[in-house]
C-alpha cells in the first residue's frame, strides 16, 4: 500500500523522518504492515486510529523504543537499527538518534525524585555535558516558556497532570531536538487541563518544530496538523490534509472511525 | 504479509562483526575470570592441605567415627530386625552425618507442621475482636521477632527445660505425657503380645471401611460402612488389639517407655516452633489484611458470622497467597536447626563440626553439608510449588 | 469516667460470647503471670549480678585500662546515629524532648550502676548524638557529609578499638560494631549482585543467580564457620583476625539477601521511567545511577533496615568462631560458679536489651516505610 504523498511534503521541505515498508511484529502479532511515511522538516503530522491499530507502536519506532524487524527507517539523517541490529549492539547509533528526537509520553514519566527544574536540566548535563549552572538557566527559561517558572522547585508529586506534562515537554525541549514525538499527550489528563498542554503544543507548531502527534483530539488536529494519517490494523489507510481526511475521507473505514469519534 | 522474523540489518558489516566479536570477548573474559578464581581457590586449598599432609578425598567417610552422639539413628545394614539403630562410635563417619541429618529432619519436619498450625492461630488472633488476645498475639510476635533466635533457644534450654523436675519425679500430664529434665516422653505405639494375623486383619478392615465411608457420597452406603467399621473394631478388641499404647512411666531410675524426646531436642523444637510461628503469624495476618475489604463486607451482608467468614471465605483465599512466603519460612526454619549446636543437639552442622575436627576434613565436609542443605531447600520449594500449582490451577481447588 | 471505661471493656473484651469466654480464661492467667513476674523482679531477683558484670556484658574481655577506646566508640556511634536520623527525621520539639529525657534517664542509671564519670560520658555521647541530628538536618553541608561521615565513623571506630587486638573485642559493643560494619559492607556488594542478576551478559547472570540461591539455601552459621576455616588455608603467611574473617562470612551471606531486596526494588521502578530516560539519550550508566537506583533504593530501604535487625540478631552466631558477643558474655558470667543461680536475671536482662534495640530498629523500619510511601522528599 503506497503512501499518498502530497507535492508540498516532498518538494518544498526536506524529509526528516522516512519510513519505507516498515514491518513490526510482537511475536506472531503483526502490528505494523508495510508502513510508508515521509515527514518533512517543520511539518506537523497527526496520526489517528482506533486503539490497537499500531499508532503508538509506529511513533515509538521512530525513537527506538520499539524495534522494527524489516524495512527502512531513517530519522534525522541516521539509519535506525533493526531488531537484529539491536541484538548485537547498536546502542551508539540509537543514542545519537535520540539526541535529536524528543518524546512526550501519555503518562508524563517525570522523574519523581527530582524537582521540575532538575528534571529539565539533567539530560543536558549528563548527555550533552553542559555545566549545571548553564543547564539550570536554560531549564528555567524553558519552564517559563511553558508557563511554569514559579513551579521550578516543586516535585512532580506536587504538580497537577497538566503541569507535569508541560514540564515533560520542557524536558524534551531542553535537548534541542529536531523533531518532537507526542504519544497521546492529553489522554491521561482531566478535561480541564487538556487545553493548557495543547496551547504549548500549538505554540511549538507555530515556531516551526517538526512534530509527530498521536492523539484523539480531533479539533486540535484539524487546527494544527499539516497532514493527518489514518492508520488501521497496522496499515496506513489514508493520508491527507485535515480538510481531506475530516471532511471528505475516501475509505469506508476512515468514515466509520471518524463518525464514531467525532460524535462527541 | 509475512510474519516470519527475518534478519534485516542496517549496520555496516564491519561494525556488526566488531560488535559480535566484542560481546563474545566479554563473555569469554568473564568466564575465564570466574573459572580462574575457582581454580585458584581449588589449587590453593589443595596445596594448603598437602602441606598438612591431607589429600582432598571422600574416603574418610568410610572410616569409623570414634565418637558418640547423644542421640541419632542410622540405617543399619546388617541387622534385618530393626531398620534404624542408635548411633555408636563404631559406625562410620558417613553414618554419623546421616544421624545428624536425621536429627535435623526430626526437628525440621515437626516444627514445620507445628508452626504452621500455631502460627495461623496467632495470626488470626492478631485480628481478634478481643483486645487482650489481639495485643497478646502482637506482643508475642514482636517479642519473638525482635530478639535473636539463639537467645530463645538457649533460654528454652537453660531456663525452661533444665528447670523441669528430674526424671524420677517427672510430672505426668493427661496420663500419657511425661515432662522432665531428662526429656519429654510421649505415648508411643508398640506391638502388643496379642497381635496376630486375625487382629491385624480386622484392624485393617476397620480402616478400609472407615476410609471408604469418608470418600463415598451415598448416605445409605455410608451408614452400612460405618456399621461394618464398628463391628470390625469390636471384633479387634475381642481378639486383642495388635497395637498398644506404650505409656511412659517415671521410675526410680528414670523415665521408661514411650517416644523419648531428649531435653536438647525439646528445647530446640519449642524454640523453633515459637519463633517460626511468629513469622507465620505475620505472613497470615498480612495475607488476611491484603484481601479486599469487600470480601468481609459481602460476607457480613450475607449474614455469615465472623468465624464462618474466616473459615469459608477468607482462609481459603489466604491459603493461596501465603504459600510462597511459607516456603521461605520453612527453608529458614530448616536452616535454623543448625543452631542446635549451641545447646549440644547433634544436628547435621554439629556432627559435621565434630567429624571435621576429628579428621581435619573441613572442605569435603562443607561440600557435603552445603549440598545437603541445598537439596533440602530445593525439596521444600518443590513441594510447596506443587501444592501452589494445584491450588492455583484454573478453576482452582479449594 | 467509669462509664467510658465500662463501655470500652464491654466492647473490647466482652463484645461477643466467644470473646467473653476468651477474656474469662485469659485475664486470670495474665493477672497471675504479671503478678508473679513483677514479684520476682522486685523482690526475689538478685540484680547485683548485673551491676557487677556490666563491663563484661558491654565490652567482653576488653582490657579495663583501655576502656576509653570503648567510650570513644560509644560517642562516635551516637554521632553516627544522630547523623543518620538527621537525614530522615526532622528534630521536632517533641522528639527532642523525648530523646533528652531518655538520655538523662540512661545517664542517671549509668551513674547509679557504674560510677559518676561513666554517667557523664553517657550524657556527653547522647548530647553529641543530638547535636549531630540537628546539625545534619539544618545544614546542606551536613546533608552532604552525612553518608561519607558514617563511613569515616566506622573506620575511626575500627582504628581506635583495634590496638589491643581484635580477639579481645566482645560484649554488646562487638555486636553493634559488627552489625554496622557488615550492614555497610553488604550494600555495594548486594547492589552489584542484583545488577549482575539482571545483566544482559548470560555468564554474569548465571554466576550471580547461582551465588544468591546458594547463600539463601545454606545456614549462616555454616558460612561463617567455613570462611573462618578457609581463609587461613588460602593465606597461610598472613594471619587474618578471626573477627574480620567472621565479618567476611556475614557480608558474603547477607549480600545475597540485599541483592534480592534490590532486585525487587529495581522491578518496582515503572518501565516508563527507563523509557523516558532512554528517550533523552541517557547512557546505561546514567539511567541506572541517576534514575533507576534512587527510585529503587527508596522502595528497598525499609527492607534494608529490617535486614540490619537480622544482622544484629545473627551477630550472636560469632560464638562458633570463638568470639564473645553480648549473649555469650552473659553465658560466660553464668559459667562463673559464683553466679550459678542467677540464670533468670541474666537472661531477662539480655532479653530486655535485645528487645529494646530490636524494637527500635523495627519501629524505625515501619516509620520509614510510611514516610517513603507518602512520596518523595
Amino acid at each position: 500500500m503506497n503512501a499518498i504523498e502530497l507535492p508540498t511534503a516532498t518538494m518544498s521541505r526536506s524529509v526528516i523522518v522516512s519510513m519505507a515498508r516498515v514491518n513490526k511484529s510482537f511475536g506472531t502479532f503483526h502490528v505494523l504492515k508495510d508502513v510508508d511515511l515521509d515527514v518533512g522538516r517543520g511539518e506537523v503530522v497527526v496520526i489517528i486510529g482506533a486503539s490497537g491499530s499500531g499508532k503508538s507502536t509506529l511513533i515509538r519506532c521512530v525513537n527506538g523504543l520499539e524495534m522494527y524487524q524489516s524495512g527502512r527507517l531513517t530519522v534525522d539523517g541516521f539509519n535506525m537499527p533493526t531488531e537484529a541490529d539491536r541484538a548485537i549492539g547498536g546502542e551508539k547509533e540509537l543514542a545519537s538518534i535520540r539526541k535529536g528526537v524528543g518524546m512526550v509520553f501519555q503518562q508524563f514519566n517525570l522523574f519523581p525524585h527530582m524537582s521540575a527544574i532538575d528534571n529539565v536540566a539533567i539530560a543536558p548535563i549528563r548527555v550533552r555535558g553542559r555545566k549545571p549552572n548553564e543547564a539550570k538557566a536554560t531549564a528555567l527559561r524553558l519552564l517559563e516558556r511553558v508557563g511554569l517558572r514559579d513551579h521550578a522547585q516543586k516535585f512532580p508529586g506536587q504538580l497537577s497532570g497538566g503541569q507535569q506534562q508541560r514540564v515533560a515537554i520542557a524536558r524534551s525541549l531542553a535537548m534541542e531536538p529536531h523533531i518532537m514525538l507526542f504519544d497521546e499527550p492529553t489522554s491521561a489528563l482531566d478535561p480541564e487541563m487538556v487545553g493548557e498542554v495543547l496551547d504549548v503544543m500549538r505554540e511549538l507548531a507555530r515556531e516551526g518544530m517538526t512534530m509527530i502527534i498521536v492523539t484523539h483530539e480531533m479539533g486540535f488536529a484539524r487546527e494544527v496538523a499539516d497532514r493527518v494519517v489514518y492508520i488501521d490494523h497496522g496499515r496506513i489507510l489514508e493520508i491527507g490534509t485535515p480538510v481531506d481526511i475530516f471532511d471528505c475521507p475516501t475509505h469506508e473505514r476512515t468514515r466509520t472511525f471518524l463518525s464514531r469519534v467525532l460524535r462527541h | 504479509m509475512t510474519t516470519q522474523i527475518t534478519e534485516y540489518h542496517h549496520m555496516p558489516l564491519a561494525r556488526r562483526r566488531l560488535l559480535i566479536a566484542s560481546r563474545w570477548l566479554v563473555q569469554a573474559a568473564i568466564m575465564t575470570v570466574a573459572a580462574g578464581l575457582v581454580m585458584w581457590l581449588g589449587f590453593a586449598v589443595r596445596e594448603a592441605l598437602a602441606r598438612k599432609g591431607i589429600q582432598f578425598s571422600f574416603g574418610y567417610l568410610g572410616n569409623a567415627a570414634n565418637f558418640s552422639l547423644s542421640e541419632g539413628l542410622v540405617p543399619s545394614l546388617d541387622d534385618i530386625q530393626s531398620i534404624l539403630e542408635p548411633f555408636s562410635p563404631s559406625h562410620s563417619n558417613l553414618q554419623a552425618l546421616l544421624a545428624g541429618l536425621w536429627n535435623s529432619l526430626k526437628v525440621a519436619l515437626s516444627a514445620i507442621v507445628l508452626c504452621t498450625l500455631f502460627g495461623t492461630m496467632v495470626g488470626i488472633g492478631r485480628l481478634s475482636t478481643n483486645w487482650l488476645v489481639r495485643n497478646l498475639s502482637f506482643g508475642l510476635v514482636e517479642g519473638v521477632r525482635n530478639t535473636p533466635l539463639l537467645i530463645q533457644i538457649v533460654f528454652w534450654y537453660f531456663a525452661v527445660v533444665l528447670s523441669f523436675p528430674p526424671a524420677n519425679a517427672a510430672s505426668n500430664w493427661f496420663g500419657g505425657l511425661l515432662v522432665s529434665r531428662a526429656g519429654v516422653f510421649l505415648p508411643g505405639l508398640a506391638i502388643s503380645e496379642s497381635s496376630g494375623l486375625a487382629s491385624w486383619g480386622l484392624l485393617a478392615a476397620a480402616f478400609a471401611s472407615a476410609a471408604t465411608a469418608i470418600v463415598l457420597q451415598a448416605l445409605r452406603l455410608r451408614l452400612i460402612l460405618l456399621a461394618v467399621t464398628a463391628c470390625a473394631l469390636i471384633a479387634t478388641a475381642v481378639v486383642g488389639f495388635p497395637l498398644a499404647f506404650d505409656l511412659p512411666s517415671a521410675t526410680r531410675f528414670g523415665a521408661r517407655g514411650g517416644i523419648a524426646l531428649s531435653p536438647e531436642m525439646t528445647a530446640l523444637l519449642l524454640a523453633i516452633v515459637v519463633n517460626s510461628s511468629a513469622y507465620v503469624a505475620e505472613i497470615v495476618r498480612g495475607a488476611i489484611d491484603a484481601l479486599p475489604k469487600g470480601q468481609w463486607e459481602a460476607s457480613a451482608s450475607l449474614g455469615l458470622s465472623r468465624s464462618h467468614t474466616l473459615r469459608d471465605i477468607i482462609l481459603p483465599q489466604v491459603f493461596r497467597i501465603v504459600l510462597p512466603s511459607l516456603a521461605n519460612r520453612y527453608i529458614s526454619l530448616t536452616k535454623d536447626t543448625s543452631l542446635g549446636i549451641a545447646i549440644g543437639y547433634p544436628d547435621l552442622f554439629n556432627v559435621y563440626g565434630t567429624v571435621s575436627n576429628q579428621t581435619g576434613r573441613n572442605l569435603e565436609g562443607v561440600v557435603i553439608v552445603m549440598l545437603t542443605y541445598l537439596t533440602l531447600s530445593w525439596i521444600i520449594s518443590a513441594c510447596v510449588n506443587a501444592v501452589n500449582a494445584r491450588v492455583n490451577a484454573p478453576g482452582g481447588v479449594r | 469516667m467509669t462509664g467510658v471505661v465500662l463501655r470500652w471493656l464491654r466492647r473490647n473484651l466482652f463484645g461477643n460470647p466467644f470473646d467473653t469466654a476468651l477474656s474469662l480464661v485469659v485475664i486470670p492467667v495474665l493477672a497471675w503471670a504479671a503478678y508473679a513476674f513483677a514479684y520476682w523482679i522486685l523482690v526475689e531477683a538478685h540484680w547485683e549480678v548485673i551491676r557487677g558484670s556490666l563491663k563484661v556484658l558491654m565490652t567482653g574481655i576488653y582490657p579495663t585500662d583501655q576502656l576509653w577506646r570503648a567510650w570513644f566508640s560509644v560517642a562516635t556511634l551516637c554521632a553516627m546515629f544522630g547523623a543518620g536520623l538527621g537525614l530522615a527525621v526532622r528534630p521536632t520539639r517533641t522528639a527532642l524532648t523525648i530523646v533528652a529525657l531518655a538520655g538523662t534517664l540512661m545517664a542517671a542509671i549509668v551513674a547509679n550502676v557504674i560510677d559518676v564519670p561513666s554517667g557523664m560520658l553517657t550524657t556527653a555521647s547522647a548530647s553529641l548524638g543530638v547535636a549531630a541530628w540537628i546539625g545534619v538536618d539544618h545544614s546542606a553541608l551536613g546533608h552532604r557529609i552525612a553518608l561519607p561521615g558514617l563511613l569515616v565513623g566506622v573506620v575511626a571506630i575500627f582504628v581506635v578499638l583495634s590496638p589491643p587486638g581484635f580477639e579481645v573485642w566482645g560484649g554488646l559493643l562487638l555486636s553493634i560494631v559488627l552489625t554496622i560494619a557488615v550492614s555497610i559492607l553488604t550494600l555495594p556488594f548486594g547492589i552489584l549482585l542484583a545488577l549482575g542478576r539482571q545483566s544482559r551478559i548470560a555468564s554474569l547472570r548465571v554466576i550471580s543467580t547461582a551465588y544468591i540461591e546458594t547463600m539463601r539455601s545454606v545456614p549462616l552459621i555454616l558460612v561463617i564457620y567455613w570462611i573462618w576455616i578457609i581463609v587461613p588455608l588460602l593465606a597461610p603467611d598472613t594471619s587474618v583476625p578471626g573477627l574480620l574473617r567472621g565479618m567476611a562470612g556475614f557480608a558474603l551471606f547477607f549480600a545475597a539477601y540485599v541483592a534480592e531486596y534490590v532486585r525487587s526494588g529495581l522491578q518496582a521502578v515503572p518501565k516508563g521511567q527507563i523509557e523516558a530516560a532512554r528517550s533523552l539519550a541517557m547512557s546505561s550508566w546514567t539511567v541506572n545511577v541517576d534514575i533507576v537506583l534512587p527510585q529503587a533504593l527508596r522502595v528497598v530501604i525499609p527492607s534494608l533496615v529490617g535486614q540490619i535487625l537480622d544482622i544484629f540478631n545473627g551477630a550472636t552466631l560469632v560464638f562458633i568462631i570463638g568470639l564473645t558477643d553480648f549473649l555469650r558474655a552473659g553465658q560466660m558470667i553464668l559459667a562463673d560458679p559464683q553466679n550459678s543461680g542467677r540464670t533468670y536475671e541474666i537472661y531477662v536482662f539480655l532479653f530486655a536489651v535485645y528487645f529494646t534495640i530490636g524494637g527500635a530498629i523495627t519501629y524505625a523500619s515501619r516509620r520509614l516505610e510510611t514516610h517513603l510511601a507518602k512520596g518523595s522528599r
